[in-house]
């Protein structure tokens, strides 16, 4: 036994009980720091020495410093930050369409409201300018409405394009915080013999925290210490110390929507599409589900809205005994080519169908033999054929020339809420009459009667010939109870004769024999004698007329859109009620991710996290301890000294 | 569970700004009066309420048609019965001119009464609404439907249009009869037909010359039968639109019992919300002052 044993093994006490004390008032100093996982000296009894009386124990050392950290359940908190800021991302994007859309300031149900009392309005009086003014002031209202809202859609737009700038610059300086931190880390494990550097391991755990904020991210530990990042469905981001470059450029077919783009090692890939969870994947899952749907949606109501109303409107006469022009004026579908088309392609897109009009967008294909369009939110594909023209959904597509590969996007409905603009400004020229006008002549023996006639289709040479004027005008004669002619007013020439029953009445045209049809249509009840006439001609004068403006009217509460199924007012509130869904159970979802996300963090907490009772109580252990330590080595030292003592005497 | 000193506070903070959100939520509701502050509180409800309110604005509409056409009909009432009036006179100055002691110039100072009579009526014929359109033009309100050429011969410009006016979701009503269909085509007794302007002018001239008229009495008949039984139609009409204001009152009653039952909160049960939600946020924000104190670094002095 020699007391130098006893004196290294209390100064091997009070070097690790030291190292305890150093360790634990580390953590105490880093109690509010983000990220940071407590430490604990790890002791180990140093090698006992042996001769025959047996192992004598030489003290303790600390071995290495732990750091108090669980792989299962950081990556169970990556996985909930990055759900939980996709969809804080989403409902808050989401909530503004929602609030857009509701609104009675901004709102589209309030203008139609009162777009079509204005209507009715002026089919009362239909000769009143006042009534007349103010159609043409809530018609431009209306076109308003439709203005603002796209302009505050558009601008969720830009700012999502924005947002994708400063996401991109975050995600490279973390990146190559991340790569840089791997050398760090590599370098500083080797220079400590293989000790874990664990304050830079919890910097590095904190960046790839704040990375899955705005992707989703997927890590794997290499053998010397780094971890290789992939962000998204599979992107690679760091590679042990190299980081990618991530950059914004533009969509193949609108510059003014940006794309990422990702850089490594010299080759480049968009990668848009596969940037899935956190903040990115929040912002661009909802430009596709909610934002761009809508602009859709918003801008077929605009299309069927002015195309039925001009129709309709162009079949009536105005005060100045004309017939009515267009209300509105709707911009036509979108082509966008792609950048990497050939020059010289021809291809035009009209509406021609409303009620079949979706609000899908399309990609259009020329493969060097056939055309293929795809329906982009379906993802079928339809083959076209070669060049012609096509109907598909409403639409039809002239296709004449283009380049083999040359791709194009339609988008029949995204421009039409903010392109749309008012055609008609004079009050005198809202047409509320109709064109024809029939008479019962006073002379009739029967008791036959003429409806007062409708317009089936304006485009018909009775119409068009001369203005003003119905070509030829039309006498009906009856040649018998059950049977009369068609007769040209003016030149009495028969034009065509048809068959009548009494007991139902009939419409006129088309006539029986020769299927003439001026495009118009009257009706005949009653029982006409043998010899009575009822005529038709131009509504001249007529402009207490209110029928057209009834009809107009009528447009409000018809199935228009959807194959007649849908309102205007239907379909908007459609759009505002499924936004509305979305929202909420967007909604209910970041508020149970929210709560998974607490959860899990407060588990790596308890793991992790500093307890200041705790740390407080191992430093009174460890002091008592030092203490103790400190008694051996006076004990070793008046031991030596008694020695050298009882020598000396 | 081990619990780490960052977590309490965390926790604690968490807590008390979930309850402070709850709190601001309540308190929209009753400030507002509107349940549903937003179409994602209650998607259903939301699209519900858009509907309703357009079948409220649309009944309010077709309540505004109504006036519109019961002050029309009115109008046309009015004309009518001034007609009436006129033509029984006529009737009893017929009757008064068949008394055979009447002498030529009695006759003629009849005839006289006889001419005022029909300009008269030519003026009610020609009668407008307050918008300056004419009632007995058909659709060609601006044209004067009846003039004469100064030499009694009359004509009718007008047509046989008859505007209607929407008073209910599928119900339309004639709002005017043409002049055609009132004052013209009368059939005489003597055959073929004549409007009763012709007539007048006709029965005033032959008083003036001391001439018999024997059958003016039976078509002055049948044109009052004629202004009778149009004015019988107007009153049909109107009573139409009576009923159909009836209906539409009803059912905007009923559609705004329903948007407040949707859309308005209900005062009880958000102030009783409001209450349990600020005893809450106090009592966290209470408990979070407690627990702050509690460290074992108070006993190591």
């Amino acid at each position: 036994m020699s007391s130098g044993d006893l004196l290294g093994t209390g100064i091997s006490a009070l070097l690790a009980f030291q190292r305890s004390l150093s360790t634990t008032s580390h953590n105490i100093s880093n109690v509010n720091t983000d990220g940071y996982s407590r430490q604990l000296v790890s002791l180990g009894a140093r090698l006992p020495q042996g001769d025959g009386t047996g192992f004598i124990g030489t003290g303790v050392q600390a071995i290495t410093v732990l750091r108090q950290y669980s792989n299962f359940i950081s990556s169970q908190v990556l996985t909930n930050s990055t759900a939980s800021t996709r969809l804080d991302s989403y409902y808050q994007y989401a909530k503004q369409v929602d609030n857009l859309l509701a609104d009675a300031n901004t709102g589209l149900a309030p203008g139609l409201q009162e777009f079509f009392g204005a209507v009715q309005d002026v089919a009362t009086d239909p000769t009143a300018i006042p009534a007349r003014q103010v159609l043409i002031s809530q018609g431009q209202s209306l076109v308003d409405r439709f203005h603002t809202l796209d302009t505050n859609l558009n601008t969720l737009n830009q700012s999502i394009n924005t947002n994708l700038s400063s996401e991109v610059v975050t995600i490279n300086s973390l990146g190559g915080s991340i790569a840089k931190l791997n050398n760090d880390i590599s370098i500083a494990a080797g220079s400590a013999g293989g000790q874990p550097p664990n304050d830079l391991l919890d910097q590095r755990d904190a960046l790839i925290e704040q990375l899955s904020l705005h992707v989703s991210v997927a890590t794997i530990t290499q053998d010397d210490g780094s971890i290789n990042i992939f962000i998204g469905n599979g992107q690679n981001l760091v590679i042990g110390n190299q980081s990618a470059q991530l950059s914004v450029t533009a969509n193949q077919y609108d510059a003014q929507q940006g794309e990422i783009t990702v850089t490594m090692g010299g080759t480049s890939s968009v990668a848009t599409s596969k940037l899935t969870g956190g903040s990115i994947g929040g912002s661009l899952d909802f430009r596709a589900q909610i934002l761009n749907p809508a602009r859709n949606e918003l801008g077929r109501v605009a299309i069927a809205l002015s195309q039925t109303l001009n129709a309709q409107h162009q079949a009536g006469m105005d005060l100045n005994g004309t017939l009515g022009q267009a209300l509105f004026t709707p911009p036509a579908p979108q082509i966008l080519a792609s950048s990497s088309n050939g020059a010289g392609a021809a291809i035009t897109v009209a509406v021609s169908d409303v009620g079949a009009l979706t609000k899908d967008d399309y990609l259009l294909q020329y493969n060097g033999t056939n055309y293929l369009l795809t329906n982009m939110t379906t993802n079928s594909t339809q083959t076209l054929g070669a060049a012609g023209t096509y109907v598909v959904d409403g639409l039809t597509l002239d296709v004449a020339t283009a380049n083999s590969g040359d791709r194009f996007l339609i988008l029949p409905t995204r421009a039409a809420a903010g392109g749309i603009s008012l055609a008609i400004s004079d009050p005198r020229s809202i047409a509320a009459a109709t064109p024809i006008a029939t008479a019962t002549t006073a002379a009739n023996t029967g008791n036959g009667r003429i409806s007062a006639g409708t317009v089936t289709d304006i485009s018909n040479t009775a119409f068009t010939t001369t203005t003003g004027v119905l070509t030829p005008p039309i006498t009906i004669r009856f040649t018998s109870a059950v049977a009369y002619d068609v007769i040209n007013t003016t030149t009495s020439a028969v034009l065509d004769s048809g068959v009548y029953n009494p007991v139902t009445g009939n419409n006129i045209f088309p006539t029986t024999t020769n299927s003439l049809d001026y495009g118009y249509q009257v009706r005949i009840t009653g029982a006409p004698a043998t010899g009575d006439t009822f005529t038709v001609d131009y509504n001249t004068n007529g402009t207490g007329d209110n029928r057209n403006a009834l009809a107009l009217a009528g447009l409000q509460t018809s199935g228009v859109l959807s194959n007649g199924t849908t309102t205007y007012g239907e379909s908007y509130g459609n759009l505002v009620s499924s936004i509305g869904a979305q929202t909420h159970s967007a909604d209910i979802n970041l508020q149970s991710q929210t709560t998974l996300l607490q959860q899990s963090k407060d588990q790596r907490a308890s793991v992790s996290g500093v307890n200041l009772d705790e740390e407080a109580a191992n430093m009174l252990r460890f002091q008592q301890a030092y203490q103790a330590a400190a008694q051996v080595i006076s004990i070793a030292s008046s031991l030596f000294g008694t020695l050298l003592g009882a020598l000396r005497g | 569970m081990r619990v780490a000193t960052s977590q309490l506070n965390q926790n604690a903070v968490v807590a008390m700004l979930d309850q402070q959100s709850k709190l601001n939520n309540v308190q929209q509701q009753i400030a507002t009066g509107k349940r549903v502050l937003t179409p994602a509180d209650d998607p259903a409800a939301s699209a519900r309420i858009l509907s309703l309110n357009q079948a409220i604005d649309l009944t309010k509409q077709y309540l505004r048609n109504s006036d519109s056409a019961t002050t029309r009909l009115d109008l046309e009432e009015t004309a009518l019965t001034g007609s009436e009036d006129v033509l029984q006179r006529v009737r009893e100055l017929a009757i008064q001119a068949n008394n055979a002691t009447l002498t030529a110039t009695d006759r003629s100072s009849i005839g006289l009464e006889v001419r005022q009579l029909l300009s008269q009526l030519q003026g009610l014929a020609n009668s407008k609404d307050a918008s300056g359109e004419f009632l007995f033009a058909g659709f060609r309100v601006n044209t004067q439907p009846f003039t004469d050429d100064g030499n009694g011969v009359y004509s009718y410009n007008g047509d046989q249009g008859q505007r209607q006016v929407q008073v209910g979701p599928n119900r339309v009503v004639d709002v005017g009869d043409s002049g055609a269909s009132v004052f013209v085509n009368l059939p005489l007794t003597a055959g073929g037909l004549q409007d009763i302007f012709t007539t007048l002018e006709a029965f005033a001239t032959n008083l003036e010359a001391n001439v018999a008229n024997p059958d003016i009495i039976a078509d002055i008949d049948t044109a009052l039968n004629k202004v009778l039984t149009v004015r019988s139609n107007v009153g049909v009409r109107l009573n139409v639109i009576q009923g159909q204001t009836d209906t539409n009152n009803g059912y905007l009653l009923q559609m705004k019992q329903a948007l407040s039952g949707v859309q308005d909160v209900d005062y009880a049960d958000a102030i009783s919300q409001l209450n349990q939600q600020t005893v809450a946020l106090q009592a966290a924000q209470q408990s979070y002052v407690k627990v702050q104190g509690l460290s074992l670094f108070n006993y190591l002095r």
